[in-house]
């Protein structure tokens, strides 16, 4: 488990601007120390639980250390198969909606670092759940991987003006998928085995 | 009383449509059997254009009409049985009615005939006599009761709903009674479809069989004349404007003697001997003939042409519907066998199952890609066009496949002409059509074997000629060449859909590949594309 965080971990992690977390760094209400030797700040686990805790900012995302992850498909066994490759990798935290009603309620309740969106949904379809998520500001931070068997290029380039941030192809390596995932979210890619 | 009165006008349309025949004029009819006969006069009576348009052989065509036709022999022969018949009906033009209706056919004649001179694009005699005929419908209402025609004239609507208030004092509208009477009469097929449609759009009369410029020159007439109040609301068009006064029309220049011909004695006999005389005279007949059957070729095959198009691109778009919808149907079972076949690699440690594991992403992947590929040739996205210099591109393409080739122990070599020539078209799109013609060749050429790249210009095209020593498709194999999955390739050559892609690519950019029969041993596809001059100095750099 990570005990130590950056500025910008802790922004990610509380959900607010990397900004304001250095404001109450500076000003004594969020702990933490500076990298000897450089200006870098640093804060330790507890003091972020701390800080998290007297401002009232859920604390899950922190007690897990986890991304999160929405996964959007109607299709139970690609669901299957995208959740385990996450759970295997280690670094993520999943919730499953079957439809883009269900995925536009989860989006404001769960609050996902990143959703992979299936276009091809019963509902809503995937498109219009990627502008739905683009009007919300609060939503500004979610990033979109949508995932389809779609073949026509024009289409895919629809979904990208729609605002998703990247589109893999169906089927898909799954380790391509995790790795795609990381850029959007800058973490390291995994080591394949 | 009106409810009789009613009856009885409503019957005149349907009279009207069953009329025999319109007996030509005497003036006319006299005039006939001069020698030669004055075309100028004869072509304006109503009833003897109608008689050689009905029966001779030159009025059969469009292109064969003109006012020559009146003097076949057999119109003078079909003039006289028809004075001989007891089911003559004839306009006396000297009636208000009858000059009336005569001014207008006569007008539209002469005007339908300036138009066509000045187009160009009909004969000015097949003009006028179309304008002549076209109020047929009134010439047939004034022959069976001139009252009636008076009686639609004076309605206040007839103006704005002419063929309404037709209906209402006739029975049937003057292009119904039109319709019929062409029927009846047998009239050729280029005159009825012109004047029967004239309240329909130009497209759809054109649909019904019109000839589009006769139509429009006979449109344009009746519109002038509208405008001049001649017959206004006589014929309607869907554009003439019909809010113009009431018709008063006299053509003081076109005067007609108000003799009855069939009171004139021995007229049939003298027209008898006229056609005798003019049956001696069957010039040009064969020729007329044999100009028709090599239309009626030419028609065919354009037909032909037309319908080959229709059909590749009706295939086309089902197979680009088909794959789009087993895009999804197909990519998602799909990812879900590649998928789990990914978890279960992931823990098996037996190098056997790993392998068959392997082979199982590995074939998903391959099935996926033909149902792209398969889009990619039934609806490839549209082409990004830019200014390529060809010897360059050619010889990036050639390098890329340098490396295969010489694995195989192949020769392959390219040669480019001093000067380059530039084109116009989508470098990715091009280059993955290049790149089909030449993996298919690399597949076919057995080790030890050449291909061979080089282009010239000729008449604003380049031509890249691809050649390879490999075995050429078989004689049957040609013509489905560039079909996708066409399964009767020699081993080998055009596997999947390469060069079907590459030739819908070549044709969306504006070129063409094409399979060329060369000299024994040597198999050489052609790409073709338009030049956009030597050498542009902004042709984009390909490296």
């Amino acid at each position: 488990m990570k005990t130590v965080f950056t500025t910008g971990e802790a922004a990610k992690i509380c959900k607010v601007s990397q900004q304001t977390i250095i404001r109450c760094f500076d000003n004594g209400q969020l702990k933490g120390f500076r990298v000897p030797g450089s200006k870098f700040r640093r804060i330790p686990r507890e003091a972020l639980y701390k800080f998290m805790k007297d401002n009232q900012i859920p604390t899950d995302a922190l007690e897990s250390g986890k991304r999160k992850v929405l996964v959007v498909d109607d299709e139970p066994e690609i669901v299957d198969i995208i959740t385990h490759g996450l759970l295997d990798d280690g670094r993520f935290e999943v919730k499953v909606a079957a439809n883009g009603f269900d995925a536009g309620m989860m989006v404001k309740e769960y609050r996902p670092d990143l959703i992979v969106l299936d276009v091809n949904l019963p509902d809503i379809n995937g498109k219009e759940v990627c502008h739905r998520v683009r009007a919300d500001q609060n939503l500004e931070e979610v990033r979109i991987i949508c995932i389809s068997g779609e073949v026509m290029e024009d289409r895919i380039q629809e979904l990208k003006l729609a605002g998703a941030d990247d589109f893999v192809q169906k089927p898909f390596d799954i380790d391509v998928l995790i790795e795609r995932m990381c850029v959007q979210l800058e973490m390291e890619a995994p080591t394949v085995v | 009383m009106h409810g009789v009165q009613r009856q009885d006008q409503e019957l005149v349309g349907e009279a009207a449509a069953r009329l025999p025949w319109l007996c030509p004029s005497a003036d006319a009819l006299i005039q006939l059997t001069s020698e030669p006969a004055p075309l100028t006069e004869l072509s304006n009576d109503v009833g003897l254009v109608l008689l050689a348009l009905r029966y001779a052989r030159s009025a059969a065509t469009l292109d064969g009409f003109t006012f020559a036709s009146l003097r076949e022999s057999v119109v003078a022969e079909a003039a006289s049985k028809l004075l001989e018949s007891h089911t003559r009906h004839w306009l006396n033009p000297t009636h208000p009615v009858g000059q009336q209706v005569r001014s207008v056919s006569i007008q539209l004649a002469r005007v339908a005939r300036e138009l066509a001179e000045a187009d160009g694009t009909v004969s000015p005699d097949a003009a006028a006599a179309v304008g002549l005929i076209a109020p047929l419908g009134w010439w047939a209402v004034a022959t069976m009761d001139p009252a009636a025609v008076e009686a639609c004239g004076r309605d206040s609507r007839f103006l704005k709903e002419p063929y309404s208030v037709q209906r209402a004092t006739w029975g049937l509208s003057q292009e119904e009674i039109v319709r019929r009477l062409c029927a009846k009469w047998r009239l050729p097929a280029w005159v009825s479809a012109c004047i029967t449609t004239l309240s329909l759009s130009v497209a759809d009369a054109v649909r019904c069989g019109a000839d589009p410029d006769m139509t429009r020159i006979l449109r344009a007439a009746v519109e002038k004349l509208d405008s001049q109040n001649v017959g206004a609301g006589w014929l309607k068009t869907p554009s003439a404007n019909q809010q113009k006064a009431v018709p008063v029309v006299s053509d003081r220049n076109s005067s007609a003697s108000g003799e009855d011909p069939r009171t004139i004695r021995l007229l049939p006999q003298l027209l008898r001997a006229t056609a005798r005389a003019r049956r001696a005279g069957q010039e040009n007949r064969l020729r007329g003939a044999e100009q028709e059957v090599d239309r009626l070729y030419r028609l065919l095959a354009d037909l032909r042409d037309g319908f080959e198009i229709a059909v590749r691109d009706a295939k086309l778009s089902g197979l680009a519907e088909l794959a789009a919808g087993a895009g999804h149907e197909i990519n998602n079972p799909l990812a879900v066998i590649s998928g789990n076949a990914q978890r279960l690699k992931k823990n098996e440690t037996d190098d056997d199952r790993r392998k068959a594991l392997d082979s199982i992403i590995r074939q998903s992947t391959r099935i996926s890609d033909i149902v792209r590929e398969l889009m990619q040739y039934a609806r490839p996205a549209a082409p990004n066009r830019s200014a390529v210099d060809l010897s360059e591109f050619i010889a990036i393409t050639v390098a890329d496949f340098q490396p295969q080739a010489s694995v195989k122990g192949i020769r392959l070599t390219c040669e480019t002409p001093g000067e380059s020539a530039t084109c116009f078209f989508d470098l990715g799109q091009v280059r993955k059509a290049l790149h089909a013609v030449l993996q298919n060749a690399i597949d076919a050429v057995p080790p030890g074997g050449e291909i061979g790249i080089r282009y010239h210009t000729l008449a604003g095209q380049v031509v890249v000629g691809i050649e390879d020593t490999g075995p050429g498709p078989s004689e049957a194999a040609v013509p489905h060449l560039f079909d996708p999955f066409y399964s009767g390739r020699s081993a080998g050559r055009g596997r999947g859909l390469g060069l079907a892609t590459a030739w819908r690519l070549a044709n969306i950019n504006g070129g063409e590949l094409s399979y060329q029969h060369a000299l024994e041993g040597v198999t050489r596809f052609e790409l073709t594309f338009p030049t956009v001059g030597t050498s542009l100095p902004n042709a984009r750099k390909l490296a």
